[in-house]
Protein backbone atom coordinates (compact mmCIF):
# COMPACT_ATOMS: atom_id res chain seq x y z
CA UNK A 1 0.00 0.00 0.00
CA UNK A 2 3.08 2.48 0.88
CA UNK A 3 4.66 1.37 -2.22
CA UNK A 4 1.91 1.17 -3.99
CA UNK A 5 1.30 5.54 -2.48
CA UNK A 6 4.50 6.42 -3.42
CA UNK A 7 4.17 4.78 -7.25
CA UNK A 8 0.86 6.46 -7.45
CA UNK A 9 2.34 10.32 -6.88
CA UNK A 10 5.30 9.25 -8.94
CA UNK A 11 2.76 8.35 -11.62
CA UNK A 12 0.71 11.73 -11.32
CA UNK A 13 3.99 13.56 -11.57
CA UNK A 14 4.87 11.35 -15.15
CA UNK A 15 1.37 11.90 -16.22
CA UNK A 16 1.77 15.62 -16.34
CA UNK A 17 4.96 15.28 -17.83
CA UNK A 18 3.43 13.05 -20.55
CA UNK A 19 0.68 15.54 -21.26
CA UNK A 20 2.62 18.80 -21.65
CA UNK A 21 5.15 15.64 -24.01
CA UNK A 22 2.03 14.82 -25.71
CA UNK A 23 1.44 17.74 -27.08
CA UNK A 24 4.35 17.76 -29.41
CA UNK A 25 4.71 15.46 -32.01
CA UNK A 26 6.52 12.15 -32.84
CA UNK A 27 10.16 12.60 -33.60
CA UNK A 28 10.35 11.98 -37.10
CA UNK A 29 11.61 8.56 -37.93
CA UNK A 30 13.35 9.38 -41.46
CA UNK A 31 16.10 11.23 -40.02
CA UNK A 32 19.21 12.29 -40.96
CA UNK A 33 20.93 9.63 -38.15
CA UNK A 34 19.03 6.57 -40.02
CA UNK A 35 20.42 7.38 -43.30
CA UNK A 36 24.20 7.87 -42.00
CA UNK A 37 24.26 4.51 -40.19
CA UNK A 38 22.96 3.00 -43.62
CA UNK A 39 25.70 4.53 -45.25
CA UNK A 40 28.28 3.92 -42.65
CA UNK A 41 27.54 0.55 -42.41
CA UNK A 42 28.13 -0.43 -46.40
CA UNK A 43 31.51 1.89 -45.36
CA UNK A 44 32.48 -0.39 -42.85
CA UNK A 45 31.71 -3.28 -45.31
CA UNK A 46 34.72 -2.30 -47.63
CA UNK A 47 36.91 -2.01 -45.18
CA UNK A 48 36.06 -4.88 -43.04
CA UNK A 49 38.09 -7.10 -45.02
CA UNK A 50 41.06 -5.47 -43.85
CA UNK A 51 40.57 -3.83 -40.33
CA UNK A 52 37.87 -5.64 -37.50
CA UNK A 53 35.10 -3.53 -37.86
CA UNK A 54 33.16 -5.82 -36.31
CA UNK A 55 35.00 -5.76 -33.04
CA UNK A 56 34.80 -1.77 -32.86
CA UNK A 57 30.90 -1.50 -33.45
CA UNK A 58 30.66 -4.35 -31.05
CA UNK A 59 32.89 -2.57 -28.42
CA UNK A 60 31.12 0.66 -28.88
CA UNK A 61 27.60 -0.35 -28.61
CA UNK A 62 29.21 -1.98 -25.01
CA UNK A 63 30.46 1.29 -23.85
CA UNK A 64 27.16 2.54 -25.03
CA UNK A 65 25.21 0.53 -23.14
CA UNK A 66 27.25 0.67 -20.48
CA UNK A 67 27.34 4.57 -19.99
CA UNK A 68 23.72 4.35 -20.39
CA UNK A 69 22.77 2.10 -17.33
CA UNK A 70 25.52 4.16 -15.88
CA UNK A 71 23.22 7.59 -16.10
CA UNK A 72 20.17 5.55 -15.44
CA UNK A 73 22.08 4.38 -11.94
CA UNK A 74 22.94 7.98 -11.56
CA UNK A 75 19.51 9.88 -12.65
CA UNK A 76 18.06 7.37 -9.95
CA UNK A 77 20.32 7.93 -7.03
CA UNK A 78 19.84 11.71 -7.44
CA UNK A 79 16.17 11.05 -7.21
CA UNK A 80 16.82 8.65 -4.37
CA UNK A 81 19.07 11.21 -2.14
CA UNK A 82 16.65 14.69 -2.42
CA UNK A 83 14.45 12.35 0.38
CA UNK A 84 15.24 14.10 3.77
CA UNK A 85 17.73 12.22 5.99
CA UNK A 86 19.07 9.97 2.68
CA UNK A 87 22.91 11.26 1.43
CA UNK B 1 -50.13 -25.21 -16.12
CA UNK B 2 -53.34 -24.54 -17.48
CA UNK B 3 -55.81 -27.48 -18.82
CA UNK B 4 -57.77 -28.23 -21.81
CA UNK B 5 -60.89 -27.25 -23.91
CA UNK B 6 -63.57 -29.57 -23.61
CA UNK B 7 -66.63 -29.23 -26.58
CA UNK B 8 -68.76 -30.65 -26.95
CA UNK B 9 -69.74 -32.69 -30.12
CA UNK B 10 -72.94 -33.23 -31.29
CA UNK B 11 -73.10 -36.65 -33.52
CA UNK B 12 -76.31 -36.85 -35.68
CA UNK B 13 -79.37 -36.40 -35.08
CA UNK B 14 -79.44 -39.62 -33.28
CA UNK B 15 -76.30 -38.37 -30.87
CA UNK B 16 -76.37 -35.62 -28.48
CA UNK B 17 -73.00 -34.90 -26.76
CA UNK B 18 -72.60 -31.95 -24.28
CA UNK B 19 -69.30 -30.40 -23.10
CA UNK B 20 -69.69 -30.01 -19.35
CA UNK B 21 -67.84 -30.75 -16.27
CA UNK B 22 -63.94 -30.08 -15.29
CA UNK B 23 -62.00 -33.18 -14.95
CA UNK B 24 -59.02 -33.79 -12.90
CA UNK B 25 -57.91 -30.42 -12.69
CA UNK B 26 -58.71 -29.99 -16.44
CA UNK B 27 -61.08 -26.74 -17.27
CA UNK B 28 -62.97 -27.65 -20.22
CA UNK B 29 -65.62 -25.01 -22.21
CA UNK B 30 -68.66 -24.71 -20.70
CA UNK B 31 -70.84 -24.87 -23.77
CA UNK B 32 -69.56 -24.53 -27.82
CA UNK B 33 -72.18 -22.63 -30.08
CA UNK B 34 -73.27 -25.49 -32.36
CA UNK B 35 -72.87 -25.10 -36.00
CA UNK B 36 -76.29 -23.22 -36.58
CA UNK B 37 -76.57 -20.83 -34.84
CA UNK B 38 -73.04 -19.65 -34.34
CA UNK B 39 -71.95 -16.45 -34.70
CA UNK B 40 -68.76 -16.63 -32.95
CA UNK B 41 -66.68 -19.67 -30.92
CA UNK B 42 -66.90 -19.36 -26.98
CA UNK B 43 -63.82 -17.70 -25.92
CA UNK B 44 -64.80 -17.53 -22.48
CA UNK B 45 -62.01 -17.88 -20.05
CA UNK B 46 -63.26 -21.23 -18.99
CA UNK B 47 -62.55 -22.48 -22.45
CA UNK B 48 -58.65 -23.15 -22.63
CA UNK B 49 -56.32 -25.24 -25.33
CA UNK B 50 -54.41 -28.59 -24.18
CA UNK B 51 -50.97 -27.96 -22.65
CA UNK B 52 -48.42 -30.11 -21.77
CA UNK B 53 -49.22 -33.07 -18.83
CA UNK B 54 -46.80 -35.26 -18.41
CA UNK B 55 -49.38 -37.50 -16.35
CA UNK B 56 -51.87 -37.05 -19.36
CA UNK B 57 -51.26 -36.50 -22.40
CA UNK B 58 -48.06 -35.10 -23.25
CA UNK B 59 -49.55 -32.76 -25.73
CA UNK B 60 -52.90 -32.23 -27.73
CA UNK B 61 -56.53 -31.00 -26.66
CA UNK B 62 -58.90 -33.44 -24.88
CA UNK B 63 -62.86 -32.92 -25.00
CA UNK B 64 -64.71 -34.24 -23.11
CA UNK B 65 -68.24 -35.87 -24.35
CA UNK B 66 -70.48 -36.13 -21.26
CA UNK B 67 -73.50 -37.93 -22.58
CA UNK B 68 -73.44 -40.01 -25.36
CA UNK B 69 -77.00 -41.55 -26.96
CA UNK B 70 -76.22 -44.15 -28.84
CA UNK B 71 -79.19 -46.07 -30.78
CA UNK B 72 -76.98 -49.24 -31.53
CA UNK B 73 -74.63 -47.68 -33.81
CA UNK B 74 -71.44 -46.52 -33.44
CA UNK B 75 -70.24 -42.64 -34.25
CA UNK B 76 -67.27 -40.69 -35.34
CA UNK B 77 -65.84 -37.79 -34.45
CA UNK B 78 -63.43 -35.38 -37.34
CA UNK B 79 -61.48 -32.53 -35.91
CA UNK B 80 -60.06 -30.05 -38.26
CA UNK B 81 -58.42 -26.79 -38.37
CA UNK B 82 -60.87 -24.08 -40.06
CA UNK B 83 -57.53 -22.59 -41.59
CA UNK B 84 -56.77 -26.12 -43.53
CA UNK B 85 -60.19 -28.17 -44.39
CA UNK B 86 -59.67 -31.18 -44.94
CA UNK B 87 -60.42 -32.38 -48.69
CA UNK B 88 -60.93 -36.38 -47.80
CA UNK B 89 -62.36 -37.82 -44.87
CA UNK B 90 -60.39 -40.92 -43.69
CA UNK B 91 -62.09 -43.28 -41.12
CA UNK B 92 -60.33 -45.80 -41.06
CA UNK B 93 -57.43 -44.66 -40.11
CA UNK B 94 -58.23 -42.23 -37.11
CA UNK B 95 -56.15 -38.98 -35.87
CA UNK B 96 -57.85 -39.92 -32.84
CA UNK B 97 -58.58 -41.63 -29.97
CA UNK B 98 -61.03 -42.07 -27.35
CA UNK B 99 -61.43 -43.61 -23.60
CA UNK B 100 -64.71 -44.16 -22.42
CA UNK B 101 -62.84 -42.53 -18.84
CA UNK B 102 -60.01 -41.71 -17.03
CA UNK B 103 -56.80 -40.60 -18.23
CA UNK B 104 -55.84 -40.92 -21.52
CA UNK B 105 -53.10 -42.89 -22.49
CA UNK B 106 -51.56 -43.61 -25.99
CA UNK B 107 -52.93 -46.30 -27.68
CA UNK B 108 -55.86 -46.94 -25.06
CA UNK B 109 -59.60 -47.20 -26.95
CA UNK B 110 -60.24 -48.41 -30.14
CA UNK B 111 -58.87 -45.14 -31.97
CA UNK B 112 -55.04 -45.93 -33.35
CA UNK B 113 -53.06 -42.90 -32.09
CA UNK B 114 -52.21 -40.95 -35.47
CA UNK B 115 -50.75 -37.75 -35.07
CA UNK B 116 -51.87 -34.62 -37.81
CA UNK B 117 -49.65 -32.31 -38.85
CA UNK B 118 -52.03 -29.34 -40.33
CA UNK B 119 -55.01 -30.77 -39.91
CA UNK B 120 -57.26 -33.15 -38.85
CA UNK B 121 -59.05 -35.17 -41.21
CA UNK B 122 -59.69 -38.67 -39.71
CA UNK B 123 -62.26 -39.71 -37.20
CA UNK B 124 -62.19 -41.74 -34.45
CA UNK B 125 -64.70 -44.34 -33.99
CA UNK B 126 -66.98 -44.14 -30.84
CA UNK B 127 -68.73 -47.54 -29.98
CA UNK B 128 -72.66 -46.92 -29.39
CA UNK B 129 -73.21 -46.15 -25.70
CA UNK B 130 -69.78 -45.14 -25.04
CA UNK B 131 -69.28 -42.04 -22.85
CA UNK B 132 -66.06 -41.11 -24.20
CA UNK B 133 -63.05 -38.78 -24.05
CA UNK B 134 -61.65 -37.74 -27.12
CA UNK B 135 -58.03 -36.42 -27.84
CA UNK B 136 -56.04 -35.20 -30.59
CA UNK B 137 -52.77 -34.47 -30.76
CA UNK B 138 -49.94 -33.68 -33.09
CA UNK B 139 -46.98 -35.13 -34.97
CA UNK B 140 -44.47 -32.49 -33.41
CA UNK B 141 -45.06 -33.44 -29.57
CA UNK B 142 -46.29 -30.07 -29.74
CA UNK B 143 -50.06 -28.65 -28.07
CA UNK B 144 -51.64 -27.33 -31.38
CA UNK B 145 -51.94 -23.70 -32.00
CA UNK B 146 -54.71 -21.42 -30.85
CA UNK B 147 -57.18 -20.81 -33.30
CA UNK B 148 -60.78 -22.15 -34.69
CA UNK B 149 -61.11 -25.28 -35.02
CA UNK B 150 -64.14 -27.53 -36.16
CA UNK B 151 -65.68 -30.57 -35.01
CA UNK B 152 -67.71 -32.66 -37.00
CA UNK B 153 -69.58 -35.56 -35.79
CA UNK B 154 -72.08 -38.30 -37.17
CA UNK B 155 -73.22 -42.00 -37.10
CA UNK B 156 -71.60 -44.56 -38.49
CA UNK B 157 -75.06 -45.16 -40.67
CA UNK B 158 -76.23 -44.63 -44.17
CA UNK B 159 -77.90 -41.61 -44.20
CA UNK B 160 -76.96 -40.06 -41.39
CA UNK B 161 -76.40 -36.73 -40.54
CA UNK B 162 -72.91 -34.72 -39.20
CA UNK B 163 -73.42 -32.04 -37.02
CA UNK B 164 -70.30 -29.11 -36.81
CA UNK B 165 -69.32 -27.46 -34.17
CA UNK B 166 -66.98 -24.19 -34.02
CA UNK B 167 -64.10 -24.34 -31.20
CA UNK B 168 -61.99 -21.82 -30.18
CA UNK B 169 -58.70 -23.02 -28.42
CA UNK B 170 -56.76 -20.57 -26.69
CA UNK B 171 -53.29 -20.13 -27.42
CA UNK B 172 -51.56 -22.71 -24.63
CA UNK B 173 -49.54 -20.38 -21.84
CA UNK B 174 -46.15 -20.72 -22.46
CA UNK B 175 -44.91 -22.53 -19.03
CA UNK B 176 -44.00 -19.56 -16.52
CA UNK B 177 -40.27 -18.38 -17.11
CA UNK B 178 -37.96 -20.89 -15.23
CA UNK B 179 -36.27 -18.99 -12.55
CA UNK B 180 -32.98 -18.28 -13.44
CA UNK B 181 -30.24 -20.79 -12.04
CA UNK B 182 -27.27 -19.22 -12.21
CA UNK B 183 -24.31 -21.11 -14.19
CA UNK B 184 -20.79 -20.16 -12.64
CA UNK B 185 -17.27 -20.96 -12.38
CA UNK B 186 -14.40 -20.92 -9.60
CA UNK B 187 -10.83 -21.13 -9.83
CA UNK B 188 -10.17 -23.49 -7.58
CA UNK B 189 -6.39 -23.63 -7.79
CA UNK B 190 -4.11 -22.07 -7.77
CA UNK B 191 -5.67 -19.45 -5.47
CA UNK B 192 -5.16 -15.79 -5.31
CA UNK B 193 -1.27 -15.16 -3.93
CA UNK B 194 -0.14 -18.66 -4.42
CA UNK B 195 3.40 -19.26 -4.87
CA UNK B 196 3.92 -23.07 -6.86
CA UNK B 197 7.20 -24.19 -6.68
CA UNK B 198 7.87 -24.72 -10.33
CA UNK B 199 6.43 -22.97 -13.97
CA UNK B 200 4.47 -25.91 -14.20
CA UNK B 201 1.30 -25.15 -12.58
CA UNK B 202 -1.84 -27.19 -12.28
CA UNK B 203 -5.13 -25.52 -12.64
CA UNK B 204 -8.27 -26.77 -11.33
CA UNK B 205 -11.53 -25.04 -12.47
CA UNK B 206 -15.29 -25.90 -10.86
CA UNK B 207 -18.05 -24.76 -13.25
CA UNK B 208 -21.91 -25.28 -12.72
CA UNK B 209 -24.54 -25.38 -15.74
CA UNK B 210 -27.97 -25.02 -14.48
CA UNK B 211 -30.77 -27.53 -15.39
CA UNK B 212 -32.62 -25.23 -18.45
CA UNK B 213 -30.75 -24.32 -20.90
CA UNK B 214 -33.45 -21.92 -22.09
CA UNK B 215 -32.01 -19.39 -20.05
CA UNK B 216 -28.81 -19.15 -22.36
CA UNK B 217 -30.75 -18.31 -25.04
CA UNK B 218 -30.03 -15.48 -27.69
CA UNK B 219 -32.97 -14.58 -30.37
CA UNK B 220 -33.99 -17.50 -30.02
CA UNK B 221 -30.93 -19.55 -30.23
CA UNK B 222 -29.49 -22.04 -28.13
CA UNK B 223 -25.83 -22.23 -27.80
CA UNK B 224 -24.33 -25.45 -29.85
CA UNK B 225 -21.91 -26.26 -27.13
CA UNK B 226 -20.46 -24.80 -23.82
CA UNK B 227 -16.72 -24.36 -23.00
CA UNK B 228 -14.50 -23.03 -21.08
CA UNK B 229 -11.81 -20.48 -22.24
CA UNK B 230 -8.52 -19.78 -20.48
CA UNK B 231 -6.10 -17.07 -20.93
CA UNK B 232 -3.52 -15.66 -18.61
CA UNK B 233 -1.58 -12.37 -18.07
CA UNK B 234 1.99 -12.55 -17.42
CA UNK B 235 1.61 -8.66 -15.79
CA UNK B 236 5.12 -7.65 -17.50
CA UNK B 237 3.98 -5.46 -20.38
CA UNK B 238 0.56 -4.28 -21.41
CA UNK B 239 -0.28 -6.88 -23.76
CA UNK B 240 -2.86 -8.10 -21.99
CA UNK B 241 -4.54 -11.38 -21.15
CA UNK B 242 -2.72 -14.20 -23.68
CA UNK B 243 -5.15 -16.68 -25.18
CA UNK B 244 -4.55 -20.24 -23.77
CA UNK B 245 -7.19 -22.82 -24.45
CA UNK B 246 -10.92 -23.45 -25.15
CA UNK B 247 -11.75 -26.38 -24.15
CA UNK B 248 -15.76 -27.43 -25.43
CA UNK B 249 -14.98 -31.00 -24.48
CA UNK B 250 -16.18 -30.50 -21.07
CA UNK B 251 -19.13 -32.28 -19.28
CA UNK B 252 -22.07 -29.99 -20.68
CA UNK B 253 -24.78 -31.45 -18.17
CA UNK B 254 -26.67 -29.92 -15.48
CA UNK B 255 -24.51 -29.62 -12.97
CA UNK B 256 -21.59 -28.84 -11.31
CA UNK B 257 -18.17 -30.69 -12.35
CA UNK B 258 -14.72 -29.88 -12.37
CA UNK B 259 -12.19 -29.22 -15.21
CA UNK B 260 -8.26 -29.74 -14.55
CA UNK B 261 -5.45 -29.16 -16.37
CA UNK B 262 -1.57 -28.32 -16.13
CA UNK B 263 0.10 -25.51 -17.88
CA UNK B 264 3.52 -24.75 -18.31
CA UNK B 265 4.04 -21.05 -18.13
CA UNK B 266 6.89 -19.44 -20.30
CA UNK B 267 8.86 -17.52 -17.55
CA UNK B 268 9.09 -17.42 -13.89
CA UNK B 269 6.58 -14.53 -13.19
CA UNK B 270 3.39 -13.63 -11.34
CA UNK B 271 0.83 -14.52 -13.42
CA UNK B 272 -3.34 -13.33 -13.62
CA UNK B 273 -5.40 -16.70 -14.58
CA UNK B 274 -8.48 -15.96 -15.90
CA UNK B 275 -11.10 -19.07 -16.48
CA UNK B 276 -14.86 -18.20 -19.02
CA UNK B 277 -17.68 -20.44 -19.42
CA UNK B 278 -18.14 -20.20 -22.65
CA UNK B 279 -21.35 -20.50 -24.77
CA UNK B 280 -20.82 -21.07 -28.59
CA UNK B 281 -23.43 -20.74 -30.34
CA UNK B 282 -22.47 -22.46 -34.08
CA UNK B 283 -22.70 -19.51 -35.84
CA UNK B 284 -22.35 -15.95 -37.03
CA UNK B 285 -23.78 -13.60 -35.42
CA UNK B 286 -26.33 -14.95 -33.33
CA UNK B 287 -27.77 -11.88 -31.91
CA UNK B 288 -27.49 -8.78 -33.25
CA UNK B 289 -24.94 -6.23 -31.73
CA UNK B 290 -23.09 -7.34 -28.71
CA UNK B 291 -25.57 -5.66 -25.67
CA UNK B 292 -24.26 -8.06 -22.76
CA UNK B 293 -27.17 -8.77 -20.76
CA UNK B 294 -28.13 -11.05 -17.97
CA UNK B 295 -27.47 -13.88 -17.69
CA UNK B 296 -24.35 -12.96 -19.94
CA UNK B 297 -21.93 -10.98 -18.53
CA UNK B 298 -20.45 -10.07 -21.72
CA UNK B 299 -19.87 -10.87 -25.54
CA UNK B 300 -16.65 -8.78 -25.85
CA UNK B 301 -14.84 -10.06 -28.83
CA UNK B 302 -16.56 -13.08 -29.68
CA UNK B 303 -18.58 -13.03 -32.81
CA UNK B 304 -20.37 -16.22 -32.04
CA UNK B 305 -19.93 -16.88 -28.30
CA UNK B 306 -20.82 -15.09 -25.55
CA UNK B 307 -18.76 -15.39 -21.98
CA UNK B 308 -21.37 -16.61 -18.99
CA UNK B 309 -19.14 -16.54 -16.00
CA UNK B 310 -15.65 -16.06 -15.34
CA UNK B 311 -13.10 -16.11 -12.46
CA UNK B 312 -9.65 -14.81 -11.89
CA UNK B 313 -6.76 -15.76 -9.99
CA UNK B 314 -3.11 -14.35 -9.41
CA UNK B 315 -0.45 -16.75 -8.88
CA UNK B 316 3.48 -17.01 -8.92
CA UNK B 317 4.98 -19.57 -10.89
CA UNK B 318 9.17 -19.90 -9.98
CA UNK B 319 11.72 -22.48 -9.62
CA UNK B 320 11.71 -24.22 -6.70
CA UNK B 321 15.12 -22.54 -5.51
CA UNK B 322 13.87 -18.92 -5.89
CA UNK B 323 10.83 -20.15 -4.01
CA UNK B 324 13.07 -22.03 -0.87
CA UNK B 325 15.46 -18.89 -0.12
CA UNK B 326 12.23 -16.58 -0.85
CA UNK B 327 12.87 -14.02 -2.81
CA UNK B 328 15.92 -12.51 -4.66
CA UNK B 329 16.88 -8.59 -4.48
CA UNK B 330 15.52 -6.89 -7.72
CA UNK B 331 13.14 -10.19 -8.32
CA UNK B 332 10.03 -8.56 -8.81
CA UNK B 333 8.28 -11.73 -8.75
CA UNK B 334 10.42 -13.19 -5.72
CA UNK B 335 8.98 -11.00 -3.76
CA UNK B 336 5.28 -12.20 -3.94
CA UNK B 337 6.77 -14.90 -2.35
CA UNK B 338 6.64 -12.78 0.97
CA UNK B 339 2.63 -13.06 0.97
CA UNK B 340 1.41 -15.91 2.40
CA UNK B 341 -1.81 -17.40 2.64
CA UNK B 342 -2.31 -18.46 6.41
CA UNK B 343 -2.16 -16.10 9.17
CA UNK B 344 -3.43 -17.44 12.52
CA UNK B 345 -2.52 -18.09 16.05
CA UNK B 346 -0.02 -21.01 14.94
CA UNK B 347 1.89 -18.43 12.14
CA UNK B 348 2.64 -15.30 13.11
CA UNK B 349 4.89 -14.55 11.28
CA UNK B 350 2.63 -15.30 8.18
CA UNK B 351 0.39 -12.34 9.48
CA UNK B 352 3.90 -10.01 9.71
CA UNK B 353 4.67 -11.46 6.30
CA UNK B 354 0.89 -10.45 4.80
CA UNK B 355 1.34 -7.44 6.54
CA UNK B 356 4.48 -6.12 4.54
CA UNK B 357 3.11 -7.99 1.54
CA UNK B 358 -0.35 -5.55 1.85
CA UNK B 359 2.49 -2.52 2.71
CA UNK B 360 5.02 -2.60 0.60
CA UNK B 361 4.45 -4.82 -2.07
CA UNK B 362 3.51 -2.88 -5.51
CA UNK B 363 0.33 -3.66 -7.03
CA UNK B 364 1.25 -5.28 -10.80
CA UNK B 365 -0.68 -2.55 -12.59
CA UNK B 366 1.00 0.42 -11.07
CA UNK B 367 4.22 -1.38 -12.42
CA UNK B 368 2.37 -2.03 -15.69
CA UNK B 369 1.86 1.78 -15.96
CA UNK B 370 5.56 2.70 -15.78
CA UNK B 371 5.63 0.77 -19.70
CA UNK B 372 2.88 2.09 -20.59
CA UNK B 373 4.07 5.99 -19.55
CA UNK B 374 7.34 4.51 -21.47
CA UNK B 375 5.72 3.83 -24.59
CA UNK B 376 3.81 7.10 -24.83
CA UNK B 377 7.07 8.96 -23.77
CA UNK B 378 9.84 7.84 -25.72
CA UNK B 379 9.04 9.14 -29.19
CA UNK B 380 8.19 12.78 -27.78
CA UNK B 381 11.34 15.31 -28.02
CA UNK B 382 13.29 15.61 -26.40
CA UNK B 383 13.15 11.40 -25.15
CA UNK B 384 12.63 10.57 -28.94
CA UNK B 385 15.96 11.92 -30.13
CA UNK B 386 17.69 9.36 -27.66
CA UNK B 387 15.57 6.89 -28.36
CA UNK B 388 16.05 7.18 -32.23
CA UNK B 389 20.26 8.00 -31.66
CA UNK B 390 20.28 4.45 -29.67
CA UNK B 391 17.83 2.39 -31.84
CA UNK B 392 20.31 3.50 -35.07
CA UNK B 393 23.75 2.69 -33.44
CA UNK B 394 22.05 -0.81 -32.72
CA UNK B 395 21.55 -0.97 -36.31
CA UNK B 396 25.21 0.01 -36.65
CA UNK B 397 26.20 -3.52 -38.65
CA UNK B 398 28.43 -4.29 -41.48
CA UNK B 399 25.83 -4.20 -44.23
CA UNK B 400 25.93 -7.12 -47.03
CA UNK B 401 26.90 -4.61 -49.86
CA UNK B 402 30.35 -2.40 -49.79
CA UNK B 403 29.94 1.31 -50.66
CA UNK B 404 33.87 0.96 -52.62
CA UNK B 405 35.99 -1.64 -53.13
CA UNK B 406 39.68 -1.73 -52.75
CA UNK B 407 40.35 -3.99 -55.43
CA UNK B 408 41.92 -7.31 -55.50
CA UNK B 409 45.88 -7.79 -55.48
CA UNK B 410 47.47 -11.35 -55.27
CA UNK B 411 49.20 -10.24 -52.05
CA UNK B 412 46.35 -8.35 -50.46
CA UNK B 413 45.40 -11.39 -48.50
CA UNK B 414 49.12 -12.26 -47.20
CA UNK B 415 49.24 -8.52 -45.95
CA UNK B 416 46.10 -7.61 -44.59
CA UNK B 417 44.81 -10.74 -42.94
CA UNK B 418 48.06 -10.84 -40.64
CA UNK B 419 47.45 -7.23 -40.24
CA UNK B 420 43.89 -7.57 -39.67
CA UNK B 421 43.79 -10.08 -36.94
CA UNK B 422 46.63 -8.60 -35.17
CA UNK B 423 45.10 -5.59 -34.68
CA UNK B 424 42.01 -7.01 -33.74
CA UNK B 425 44.02 -8.82 -30.78
CA UNK B 426 45.46 -5.59 -29.82
CA UNK B 427 41.90 -4.21 -29.62
CA UNK B 428 40.89 -6.86 -27.70
CA UNK B 429 43.36 -6.07 -25.10
CA UNK B 430 43.02 -2.41 -24.77
CA UNK B 431 39.21 -2.35 -24.14
CA UNK B 432 39.51 -4.86 -21.49
CA UNK B 433 42.36 -3.01 -19.94
CA UNK B 434 40.19 0.29 -20.56
CA UNK B 435 37.45 -0.87 -19.39
CA UNK B 436 38.86 -2.15 -16.12
CA UNK B 437 40.25 1.39 -15.55
CA UNK B 438 36.74 2.21 -16.02
CA UNK B 439 34.75 0.15 -13.45
CA UNK B 440 38.13 1.08 -10.82
CA UNK B 441 37.21 4.83 -11.77
CA UNK B 442 33.42 4.47 -11.76
CA UNK B 443 30.88 7.15 -9.74
CA UNK B 444 28.82 4.97 -7.59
Amino acid sequence: MITNALLSMLIAFLNGVLSLLGSQGDVPINNGLTSAVATAGAGFAAIAPIFPVALLIAANLFILKFDGIHLVYKLIRWGYQKIPGIH
Amino acid sequence: MYACLIALIGIGMLMNVYVARADEGYQFCDYVTPYDSFTSADTSASCRGGNIDSERLLYGVEMYMVTYYGAGDDGYLYVYDENNPPTTWDESDPALFYKSDGPVSVGDGTGVPRFFTTYFPDAVTIPSGANPVVAFRSDTGTTPGGGFYWLRGGQNITGGTDNYYRIFLWEPEPPPTPEYEAGSLEILYPTYATTTASTTVPISISYHIGTDLGQFSIDGSLPERIGIEISYDDNYDSAGYIYLETDYDIDQSPGTHSYDLTYTFPNQRTYSLQAKLILDYGYTPPYSGCVPSPPFVTCEGYQNTAVYAWDEALFSAMNGIINQIGFTPGDYDGRNALATTTCNIANISGCFQNAIAFLFFPNPDSLKVFSFLWENLKMKPPFGYVTQTLAALNNLSISDEASFSFGELPFMDSIFTPLKNGLEGMLWLSLIVGFLYRLRDLDI
